[in-house]
């Protein structure tokens, strides 16, 4: 059976009411696992919460640079702090850094079309995120809080986006990005958003499923004391 | 020879919102979902069919075509507003037949 991660919960305006619900529809959905994009850590209580509902709750940060060099200087701080390091691209120099950074796990892009039309998911963006192990991120809420014409626009550059992700052999990730109960969705709802791009059944289920999971389990054992470097780690052995 | 009967899903939903709407408020957004992104073709193809909707509980059962229950899915995960007003359709549960989505 498929476990459900939602990579992206941001932290809603109505507060910790509001966030408590959020994670009680989360595992009335179906998820296992629910990351919150928080530079805070979460207060007791939700933490108390989220085991009681089975949920397992993942950190991660978003990181807003304005250059590269505020960028490489930010992943120095967070890096060892947080399961997850999303970037938000906003400009091309900031996004081809992240694509090559290998401690960037996640790469976000604008939600407005005409902002996503200068800095998006290129073939060149590819490559260098299928080197460095990157996964780019589809945010739900970005395609659903546009006007007809918009959604449109920006669903025909995600569809070039996902293309090169495949060719690239780059993991696709598609999030809620929700910041309110009413920007929640289903995990199979959530899937089935790339319908129309053609993304196929299989397909998009992993992208809320197989590949968040892989994504935070690779992170984890990074995390872990015995971690040295990819493919490299401490194994204790008997005293010999 | 006979046209075999396409075969058909059937959804549970709840609409989640601040206000209340009527039937045929939602019947209206759940066609209009489909036809903005899969338009006229996708409307005639999938065919969406509300069954009933409990105006209280603001749940109902929709009924659609079982090869394009994706496209449907698609559709109601793109809703956020019924009438002007910020709302979201949650799959609750699908079933090929009417009695098991009801006693279940």
């Amino acid at each position: 059976m498929r476990k459900f991660t939602d990579l992206h919960l941001r932290w809603p305006t109505g507060g910790v009411d509001e966030f408590s619900s959020m994670l009680s529809l989360a595992a009335e959905m179906g998820y296992s696992g629910v990351a919150v994009a928080s530079e805070r850590v979460l207060p007791e209580p939700l933490r108390g919460l989220c085991s009681e509902l089975g949920l397992d709750l993942i950190s991660r940060v978003d990181l807003r640079p304005r250059s590269a060099g505020e960028l490489t200087d930010r992943l120095r701080r967070v890096r060892r702090r947080f399961e997850l390091v999303a970037v938000d691209c906003r400009s091309k120099a900031v996004a081809r850094q992240a694509a090559k950074d290998r401690r960037v796990d996640l790469l976000d892009f604008p939600a407005s079309p005409s902002a996503r039309a200068r800095v998006w998911f290129d073939r060149q963006e590819a490559t260098l995120a299928s080197g460095a192990n990157c996964a780019y991120e589809i945010n739900a809420s970005d395609l659903l809080g546009l006007g007809p014409a918009a959604c449109a626009g920006l669903l025909s550059i995600v569809g070039r986006e996902v293309e090169n992700a495949r060719r690239r052999g780059v993991p696709v990730v598609v999030s809620s990005g929700a910041d309110s109960l009413l920007l929640m969705r289903e995990p199979r709802g959530l899937a089935a958003l790339l319908d129309p791009v053609g993304v196929g059944a299989r397909e998009g289920l992993d992208m809320v499923s197989r590949v968040p999971a892989g994504v935070v389990e690779a992170n984890r054992s990074k995390l872990s004391a015995g971690f040295i470097e990819p493919g490299v780690r401490l194994v204790e052995g008997d005293d010999r | 020879m006979t046209a075999r009967r396409p075969r058909r899903r059937y959804l549970r939903f709840l609409v989640a919102s601040e206000r209340r709407y009527r039937e045929g408020e939602v019947a209206d957004a759940i066609r209009g979902g489909v036809l903005r992104i899969y338009g006229v073709r996708g409307l005639s193809q999938i065919a969406p069919v509300l069954i009933e909707f409990d105006e209280l509980g603001q749940t109902g059962i929709l009924r659609c075509s079982h090869i394009h229950l994706r496209r449907m899915r698609a559709s109601l995960a793109y809703t956020t507003e019924i009438c002007g007003s910020a709302a979201s359709l949650r799959v609750l549960r699908v079933s090929g037949t009417l009695k098991s989505l009801r006693t279940g």
